[in-house]
């Protein structure tokens, strides 16, 4: 009998939940958890305070290093909800069991694309011209400039590799370069380090990302569709409840003045709006593209 | 009984209600080996239960971490983990849930002058050595101290606890800069030249005290009460007694690449009864010896109150800006004494060669760090019209105007070179303040090394 006991006890015992009813905890992937706390702490607070007959008691802000460890919070419910762009809330999503809840007007874009830009000079008119060439891109966490032009690429069939990579020899291949941030990329497209770069339409725009000078001598050689700038996810054992309070107090934030300085320290989101299924399932087929992207870089 | 709980864990496993890690599969697979050494479960069920959790795949781990900072070490697995990060360059711990964080950095400044008379004196100087310590804990409280190790004495800047529960307003009690202006309020790292205006002399410091501020997506208030600084020197005697500040801001256009930016200031001192007021001023240039501008060490002794107003004004449109201010002083005596009035006011514009704008904090209404754009850093040419007025009825503090020309050059946000050439033009009271002859301004040529970490 005990050992019944015992064995009946073990798996809760092994898979311990965070869970605690009366705290709802927002997560953020971050590599700067002081500063994201500022962010996502009034906007937690507002909600939480909104679910008070919800048997919610106060709101927490919980970072976590890589996604990695976000999937591990998911699960282990210790974080409620996370906001995302779409690639990681893909993977989230996939891995996770999370819930892509609704959309953010991040800094009051609500969708964005990925392009790829090279020098007018560059002879470089489409992807086609990319073999045998070097492309710049961010980071291997970026969504717009990584993730969205390398599963591009692969997509159409050419192949990939890091920039050093001995696979990188052969005049068929693209070779790409993490440049670090979105001004490293133009600079280096623009000084001919490298022929090619991809960020996203906003980028563009704007002059710390891409200074004029810059860009009077580029051209756009090729547009991904569009996606969501950033989402709202929450972990697949939310109760319902807590869950639709939180979609619903989301969707009426930008008309309530309350909501107007949180939403402001929320990355200055102007709203939240529903996704239309054709949207969360083009969401959804990014997770398609995360094995195909990471077994480029090895 | 038995084969019931089992039937119920088997149903539990295949179900998927378990979380695959791998720790958790390797306990429950070693507790039915145990379970079927000591005949609880047969052979059979063993190898049943065995394949039934066998057959829940393990998840994949994820893709491969986000690059790291420069210097990063992870420690425990649960949210008091912290992350250490070196990458503005001093050195940051803070906790994952973002509760708690120290920051340790500093700023060096050294700077080289040469006059053209001979009494300000030549030469080098370190101009700042300051250690900077901030944080926050339990969430919701934070604590700044900064101390100064160059000149002769130990100096204090910020020291103060502060309270952030209550968003979007902060408070803050210790020694604060009182809200006023807007050059003053802008950190000394962050300026386009080297000293701030001639004007500034009239705008109270850092005192001792406690302020709230409050911002929105496109304004600022700030208000304090403070008594002395905890820096005052025995003739260091203007922000004494009590005294009330405070600053309102409006910004009309923002954004990364355009900026308009008006701000009022307003402050109000009780002077002691035996108290001396004095304003004194070097030419914008700290080097000197030399308070050319000077009310005098006992001269202004019936001061009754002193009443400060301020007027701001400042745009970006790309790489230009323009940035205005007035500052007028009223001192209110007793015994029926006239008011004293003094005022100054200055103009400024900027225009970085290399495309970037003036960056502009807007929770505190103030212009902030500079982050080049290219390779080879930024380059910024600045101009400033300055003058400053402490002429007034029996007071002869003497009169000021300056013409400064700077070149600055950004090597990364934390470093850059300065160079500014100023040309001093004096009244007869000033002149004599500082011993020149009748006739004669002042040429100064300065350059400046800061470093930031």
């Amino acid at each position: 009998m005990f050992s019944l006991a015992l064995l009946l006890s073990l798996p809760s015992l092994l898979c311990a939940s965070q869970q605690d009813p009366t705290t709802l905890v927002i997560g953020k992937v971050s590599q700067n958890p002081k500063k994201h706390y500022r962010y996502l702490k009034p906007i937690a607070e507002y909600v939480a305070e909104r679910m008070r007959d919800l048997g919610v008691r106060r709101a927490k802000v919980l970072m976590a290093p890589d996604n990695r460890r976000m999937i591990e919070y998911l699960r282990q419910g210790r974080v409620d909800w996370v906001t995302e762009t779409v690639m990681s809330a893909s993977i989230f999503a996939e891995e996770a069991g999370a819930e892509i809840l609704l959309r953010k007007w991040k800094k009051g874009v609500p969708r964005y694309r990925t392009i790829f830009f090279a020098r007018n000079d560059s002879g470089i008119r489409s992807l086609a011209d990319l073999p045998g060439r070097t492309l710049a891109l961010e980071d291997d966490g970026s969504t717009s400039s990584y993730y969205l032009p390398l599963s591009i690429l692969i997509g159409e069939g050419y192949d990939v590799a890091p920039l050093g990579s001995p696979r990188a020899q052969q005049q068929s291949r693209i070779d790409y370069l993490l440049a670090g941030d979105e001004i490293n990329i133009s600079t280096r497209v623009y000084q001919g380090l490298e022929d090619a770069g991809a960020f996203n339409n906003l980028d563009w725009r704007k002059p710390d990302h891409l200074p004029e000078l810059f860009r009077k001598e580029m051209r756009v050689i090729h547009q991904s569709q569009e996606y969501p700038r950033a989402v709202e996810l929450v972990r697949g054992g939310l109760e319902a409840a807590v869950r639709e309070r939180l979609r619903s107090l989301l969707l009426r934030a930008h008309e309530d003045p309350d909501a107007e300085m949180p939403l402001h320290s929320y990355q200055r989101t102007l709203r939240f709006d529903a996704l239309r299924p054709e949207e969360l399932e083009s969401i959804r087929a990014l997770y398609q593209t995360v094995e195909l992207v990471q077994g480029s870089a090895r | 009984m038995k084969i019931r709980a089992l039937l119920l864990l088997l149903f539990l496993i295949s179900a998927g209600n378990f979380p695959t890690s791998d720790a958790g599969e390797a306990e429950l697979a070693r507790l039915l080996e145990i379970l079927q050494a000591n005949g609880t479960i047969t052979a059979e069920q063993y190898r049943e239960l065995i394949g039934a959790l066998q057959s829940a795949p393990l998840q994949d781990p994820g893709p491969r971490p986000q690059p790291a900072p420069r210097a990063r070490i992870e420690i425990g697995d649960d949210p008091a983990e912290v992350i250490v990060s070196s990458a503005k360059g001093g050195v940051e711990v803070s906790s994952y849930d973002g509760e708690s964080s120290f920051e340790l950095g500093g700023l060096v400044v050294l700077d080289l002058a040469h006059f053209s008379e001979e009494g300000p004196g030549d030469g080098a100087e370190l101009r700042r050595a300051r250690l900077d310590i901030q944080g926050s804990y339990l969430a919701d409280f934070g604590y700044a101290l900064e101390v100064d190790f160059a000149g002769d004495e130990v100096d204090l800047g910020d020291v103060y606890l502060e309270y952030l529960g209550w968003y979007p307003y902060r408070v803050r009690i210790g020694q604060i800069k009182e809200p006023f202006g807007l050059e003053r309020q802008t950190s000394s790292r962050y300026l386009s030249l080297m000293e701030r205006a001639l004007p500034n002399e009239l705008a109270p410091g850092r005192s001792l005290g406690v302020g709230l501020q409050r911002f929105g997506s496109d304004w600022t208030l700030a208000a304090g009460l403070f008594a002395q600084s905890l820096n005052s020197a025995a003739d260091d005697q203007v922000d004494q007694g009590w005294g009330v500040s405070a600053r309102a801001t409006y910004t009309p256009l923002q954004s990364e690449t355009r900026l308009l930016h008006l701000g009022l200031s307003g402050a109000y001192r009780s002077v002691n009864a035996g108290d001396y007021l004095r304003f004194e001023s070097r030419p914008e240039a700290h080097k000197s010896e030399q308070d050319y501008l000077d009310t005098g060490k006992k001269e202004i002794d019936n001061a009754q109150s002193l009443s400060r107003l301020g007027l701001e004004l400042a745009a970006t449109w790309g790489a230009l800006s323009l940035q205005g201010e007035y500052i007028q002083a009223v001192v209110d005596q007793r015994r029926d004494e006239p008011s004293l009035n003094f005022s100054g006011w200055y103009l400024q514009g900027s225009w970085f060669l290399t495309g970037e704008s003036r960056s502009y904090e807007p929770q505190q209404g103030v212009f902030g760090r500079i982050h080049p754009r290219h390779f080879h850093g930024a380059w910024e040419l600045a101009l400033r019209v300055s003058e400053l007025d402490l002429d007034d009825e029996n007071i002869s503090g003497g009169r000021e105007r300056n013409y400064t020309f700077g070149l600055n050059w950004y090597l990364n946000p934390n470093v850059r070179l300065m160079a500014n050439y100023i040309r001093a033009e004096f009244d007869r009271a000033a002149r004599s303040n500082g011993d020149l002859e009748s006739g004669s301004d002042l040429d100064i040529l300065q350059m400046r090394v800061q470093a930031e970490f």
